[in-house]
């Protein structure tokens, strides 16, 4: 009987999951992740990618158009290209693969014996299966915003999708969402679909956007609708959709400046199909159990000047750390994440980073229309990269950085749009200068100017 | 002659990701034919010059869409144009390449189509598709 209770103990309770030990392991393989991994590979570390699905490439296996790689490759390239050449490279690399696995969760067992190693849990086709890392990478990109989320009133019938999902649905599953479609939110995949469903003979009925100015970029205004004749309804939503079993139609409505709808503005657009481009959210599920503390604004983690997040060791990079609009941007800021990661990783750990300095640590916030700013933490006196959106569109604008109430910086007086990620390059003078002042925190506001 | 008409027409260059908005004072005839572009202003280098140019003589967009896969272990094949073609072309275009099928494996680069429509324009495979 002895015997048989403790077998039981040890087999059928707890059996010994299978590890593998890396020095840096990468969660996603789209854009962000690999290159991530290419970076922190090139920095000589063992690196791993975990992958949910079959293919490295991410979203760019489904975006199609072309748009990418004018800044990174000097060319313009489609989304499967821009992936193809990174997929290339990593496979011509020994960074180790974990594709169709997904990671249930990172240092989420038992600690581990040695403290500074993070444990990655994943399951794999073969099973559950543990990597460790002294640096983890989170590259898990981001998801749609949903009808739940915005809340639009009426039945719940079959035809509503999100944009990317009907991206996949044409562009991978070779499926047709529907033949007749409006279009709710200017965002960028919503303006890619409106060429996309009209190429493949699904008629785009309109785009209704609820701000008054597009929120996708200009070239994909001017090429995916003006192109196409298709109209753009700015300060217009869809107030109800119609339809029991199938979308009959939509309700839309115009809104005042307060973004309330307009009694009497009512139209009923008949469509079989409604698409949603209404805002992306970094999806960090994983990042919050890791106790990854996540600013409110970005959706994303707080990070430092290395992209290091508030757990020593874990960094985060692309779409999951805020939501870029040019895929070129999350490559140069995954580069960084990897290289950093790698540092961190072979250099074992944070008390040989060399340029950390005790004496410096501010807090980065953002204020005037500036929507949020990353970093949020700088904790090294060197020129850092500090990356906003700003909430609305302004003609004439400039850039302040203010530290105990002193403006301690000032750009020049140039136009800001909502659609595009910004980046300032912010002097080690100026940080310097703002430690001197004896501020904890640094302030980037952007103010309109009046215009002389 | 008097009867054409001159226009300022405003749009945006989509050469690189700068998106100049360009003011262009374009004459057209009776018929609606750009006679001559009098002025580009607004563009930061000379490439929105010829950009505006070409815009309203005749706009060239790459062409990008899917085409189906025999034996892949993906069902569709992301492909494009391999430079831009007339935008008049597209709808052409698309139902020419609707009817295509490919077999895998495929190459980044592979040639699906070689001058499409007597462009001498290629439409080339934008990713590598392995066998099922
Ligand atoms: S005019 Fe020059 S700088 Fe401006 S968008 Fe065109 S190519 Fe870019």
């Amino acid at each position: 009987m002895a015997k048989f209770k403790s077998s039981a103990i040890d087999c059928g309770v707890v059996e010994a999951v299978q590890t593998q030990a890396f020095d840096v392991v990468v969660i996603g393989g789209g854009p962000a992740g690999m290159a991530a991994a290419l970076a922190a590979h090139k920095a000589g570390a063992r690196v791993a990618i975990v992958e949910r699905e079959q293919h490295l490439g991410g979203i760019l296996r489904q975006c199609i158009h072309p748009g990418f790689g004018l800044s990174h490759f000097k060319q313009e390239l489609t989304g499967p290209e821009y992936a193809q050449r990174f997929i290339d490279q990593v496979h011509a690399t020994d960074i180790a693969l974990f594709l169709n696995s997904m990671v249930i969760g990172i240092d989420s067992g038992e600690p581990a014996e040695d403290t500074a190693v993070h444990t990655v849990t994943l399951m794999s086709p073969t099973g559950m299966l543990q990597l460790t890392g002294r640096a983890v990478v989170l590259a898990m990109g981001c998801r749609e915003r949903t009808r739940s989320e915005i809340k639009i009133p009426g039945s719940r019938p079959a035809g509503m999708f999100t944009a990317g999902l009907a991206q996949r649905y044409i562009n991978i599953e070779n499926l047709k969402p529907g033949s007749r479609a409006v279009i709710l939110g200017s965002g960028d995949i919503g303006l890619i679909m409106a060429r996309r469903c009209t190429l493949e003979g699904i008629s785009v009925e309109g785009v209704y956007e609820l701000m008054p100015y597009a929120n996708g970029l200009r070239r994909n205004v001017k090429n995916c609708l003006d192109d196409f004749g298709i109209p753009l309804h700015l300060s217009t939503t869809v107030t109800r959709v119609i339809g029991h079993d199938r979308v009959e139609a939509v309700e839309v409505s115009q809104v005042d400046e307060r973004l309330a709808s307009i009694a009497g503005t009512e139209r009923i657009v008949p469509c079989d199909t409604l698409l949603l481009s209404v805002g992306l959210i970094p999806e960090n599920e994983l990042s919050v159990a890791a106790g990854v503390e996540l600013d409110p604004r970005t959706r994303g983690a707080v990070v430092d000047q290395s992209l290091q997040t508030g757990v020593p060791g874990i960094f985060a990079c692309g779409n999951v750390l805020h939501v870029h609009d040019l895929a070129d941007n999350v490559t140069t800021e995954s580069e960084r994440a990897g290289a950093a990661a790698a540092a961190y990783a072979l250099g074992g750990g944070a008390e040989t980073n060399a340029v950390a300095d005790t004496s410096c640590e501010l807090t980065v916030s953002p204020a005037g229309i500036a929507g949020y700013a990353l970093p949020g933490r700088i904790t090294a006196v060197a020129l850092t990269k500090l990356n906003f959106r700003v909430r609305r569109p302004v003609d004439t604008a400039r850039v302040r950085i203010l530290a105990n109430g002193e403006e301690v910086f000032a750009g020049k007086v140039r136009a800001f749009k909502p659609s595009v990620m910004e980046s300032f390059p912010l002097p080690a003078k100026v940080i310097q200068r703002a430690l001197d002042l004896g501020a904890s925190e640094i302030v980037l506001s952007v103010d309109p100017v009046e215009e002389a | 002659m008097s009867t054409n008409v001159t226009e300022t027409l405003q749009f945006n260059c989509t050469t690189c990701p700068s998106e100049c908005l360009l003011t262009v004072e374009v004459e057209h005839d009776a018929n609606g034919t750009v006679v001559e572009v009098r002025s580009v202003t607004g563009n930061n280098c000379p490439r929105g010059d010829t950009f505006a140019h070409q815009e309203l003589t005749c706009p060239m967009r790459v062409l990008t869409t899917t085409v189906a896969v025999s034996g892949g272990d993906e069902a569709l094949l992301p492909v494009r144009t391999a430079e831009a073609i007339p935008l008049e072309l597209h709808a052409q275009a698309m139902n020419l390449i609707r009817g295509l099928v490919v077999n895998a494996p495929i190459r980044m680069g592979d040639v699906v189509l070689e001058d499409l429509l007597d462009t001498n324009i290629d439409l080339v495979a934008s990713m590598d598709i392995d066998p099922a």
